[in-house]
């Protein structure tokens, strides 16, 4: 039989076949839509913490507002996304599922509200089929949010807080904050997970300066947090809220390391320590003449401070090995009785 | 409500057989099912439209004109759904087939459109009127004749349709616009809800030289492709003078007497498509 000359090159059918594939088992994983911002709302649980809602908007926070100062400084913010939103609409869409006869937000709560204030009607939208439950929804927030540079520290650290609580709800109560577990969850470099777990256990006085609004920058909360002493943090600290650049803060820590230890190498200098188990008891050796531990006994029963014990030291045999051996340990215990403890 | 099936006849490249294809399931479903069907023509060649009404054109522009609607005097197409205005059915020879015809100048226009929310806005526009009420009602199945393009027409298209049929011509050049034609119905498929998904019934080969060895040898390796030989329909139409008869005289290919192996041949795949379509 003569081998055929046409045949479908292997990179098309390759090509056409994967795709097959690929649309059978993802079907409706990609469900945009043009949905009306009129059937939006807010994610109560939202992690973020703008006060502003689509009430405040489009005009603007009333002045009788308890709140005016924060939602009109949330406002003027979002008044410039708005006016990208104008120019070029929504680039990305953003995320919600079916609540009713509602939709409810997952994450986009900037461009939704931005878009009101741009006066426009609907929004371009992925459309989930279910409510995603509270972990993947985190996730979902998460990973937007991580992309975005516009949040504070403080609210990038609280996401991250609540996708680790959310994991171990969910997932692995009894899992401990590694670099490798937050790698896992938020797809991050190893360097920066590890900055976010410095930070994360960072004492209260990097934390407060955190929440405040004064330490903006991972990285150099992450340098601060990682300092040890209190003195050399509050240091580093006072640099940092008085503009230190992160190479200051570097070279200070660097300094500071430095430092620690030359006085660590001194201190090993003036203290050697032995490895192993801190030392109890006292050894007091060994010997093969019975003759030398008779000889320590009758220097006790010499002793004015054991008059009273002579009879008991007497009965002490130190004839062999044995015997000489069991001897000496009740001069031990004899003399542990009579000696004041401060010796 | 349940949506009436919406077939699309689409490949990338032209000359493959989109409007033949349209045109003669369109027919079978109104002459051989008897079913009320609406054939749509959403090219700007205009190439559905000329099968039924004579396609004259402006002779200061050059654009074709779509022709007058014969009862209400006036020019419509499908067009009107892009300008606020719904289209008129224009009626064809056979009672149970309507046809909405094209208008070259306006969809050239909404080919043009590139503002992103502007063309999200487009996209949606042939799902609306479909799923009108109305024209729901009007209709238990439609067919629409794509542009050979990835173009915001064809975009559009996809977003209205429920069923996809690939005609393909058995060379290679069809066959490289069949890869990105199924990116696109990737991408398509993906977007829908489950209750509203894009079937792909398979792929059509049309216009098929049967006694040449190229075209049964790749032919052959198609459909016994392990990755998607299964997408291949097994009917085909081959190459016959019936197919160009029927265009220059405006007659459908089932008014031939049925011993005409052309009609033997367009009955087989009809009915193939009709079964996927109506399981």
């Amino acid at each position: 039989m003569s081998k055929k000359k046409y045949v479908l090159p292997t990179t098309m059918s390759a090509e056409i076949g994967d795709t097959i594939k690929f649309v059978n088992n993802n079907i409706g994983s990609l469900n945009y839509n043009i949905v009306p911002l009129n059937i939006i709302e807010l994610d109560p649980e939202n992690p973020r913490d703008l006060t502003i809602g689509p009430d405040d908007l489009p005009q603007g926070p009333s002045q009788s507002d308890l709140l005016y100062q924060k939602k009109l400084a949330e406002f003027e913010s979002l008044q410039e996304l708005s006016e990208t939103i104008a120019k070029y609409g929504v680039r990305n869409a953003i995320e919600i599922y079916k609540f009713g006869d509602k939709y409810r937000l997952i994450h986009g709560e900037r461009r939704y509200l931005a878009s009101i204030i741009a006066g426009k009607k609907d929004i371009l939208a992925k459309i989930l089929n279910e409510k995603p439950n509270d972990f993947d929804i985190r996730m979902l927030q998460l990973i937007e949010n991580v992309q975005r540079e516009d949040l504070s520290l403080r609210e990038t650290l609280n996401n991250i807080r609540q996708v680790v609580d959310e994991y171990k709800k969910h997932v692995e109560p009894d899992a401990e904050l590694t670099v490798t577990l937050l790698m896992k969850l938020i797809n991050r470099s190893k360097s920066l997970c590890s900055n976010i777990i410095t930070v994360l256990e960072a004492s209260s006085d990097v934390q407060d300066a955190i929440n405040q609004g004064k330490i903006k920058s991972l990285d150099k909360a992450a340098i601060i947090a990682s300092c040890k002493t209190e003195d050399k943090r509050a240091q580093l600290l006072y640099s940092c809220l008085n503009g230190a650049s992160l190479k200051q803060l570097k070279n200070d820590y660097a300094q500071g390391k430095k430092v620690l230890e030359i006085e660590r190498r001194e201190l090993k200098i003036h203290k050697k320590s032995s490895a192993g188990k801190p030392t109890t008891k006292i050894v007091l050796g060994h010997t093969q003449k019975p003759a030398i531990v008779a000889k320590l006994a009758k220097l006790i029963i010499d002793d004015p401070h054991y008059r009273d014990y002579r009879e008991i030291i007497n009965t002490l045999r130190f004839d062999d090995y044995r015997t000489c051996a069991e001897s000496f340990k009740k001069l031990l215990r004899l003399m542990e009785q009579v000696e004041p403890n401060n010796i | 409500m349940h949506l009436k099936p919406v077939i699309g006849f689409a490949n990338q490249k032209g000359g493959v057989g989109k409007t033949t294809s349209t045109k003669t399931f369109s027919e079978y479903c109104a002459l051989i099912k008897k079913k009320r069907t609406c054939s749509c023509d959403f090219d700007s060649q205009m190439s559905l439209t000329s099968r039924y009404y004579d396609v004259l054109k402006d002779p200061v522009t050059g654009y074709r004109l779509t022709p007058k609607h014969p009862k209400a005097h006036v020019e419509s197409s499908i067009a009107n759904i892009f300008f606020g205005k719904l289209p008129l059915p224009y009626p064809t020879k056979y009672p149970k087939l309507d046809i909405f015809t094209s208008n070259e100048e306006a969809l050239l226009k909404v080919e043009d459109v590139k503002k992103l929310d502007i063309a999200e806005k487009v996209y949606q526009q042939l799902f609306t009127f479909i799923t009108l009420e109305d024209v729901q009602k009007s209709y238990d199945i439609f067919c629409i004749d794509l542009p050979p393009a990835k173009n915001i027409l064809t975009l559009t298209a996809f977003k209205a349709l429920t069923h996809l049929v690939i005609p393909i011509e058995v060379e290679m050049q069809s066959l490289e616009g069949l890869t990105g034609l199924m990116q696109l119905w990737k991408q398509e498929a993906m977007q829908r809800p489950p209750e509203y998904p894009l079937h792909l019934v398979g792929i059509f080969p049309n216009k098929v030289h049967s006694r040449r060895n190229i075209d049964d040898q790749l032919l052959d390796s198609l459909r016994n492709d392990p990755g998607f030989g299964d997408y291949i329909m097994p009917v085909q139409l081959t190459d016959r003078k019936e197919i160009p008869e029927c265009d220059f005289l405006k007659k459908s290919i089932f008014e031939y007497p049925d011993s005409n192996s052309g009609k033997q041949e367009a009955l087989n795949v009809c009915s193939y498509i009709y079964k996927k379509v109506f399981k």
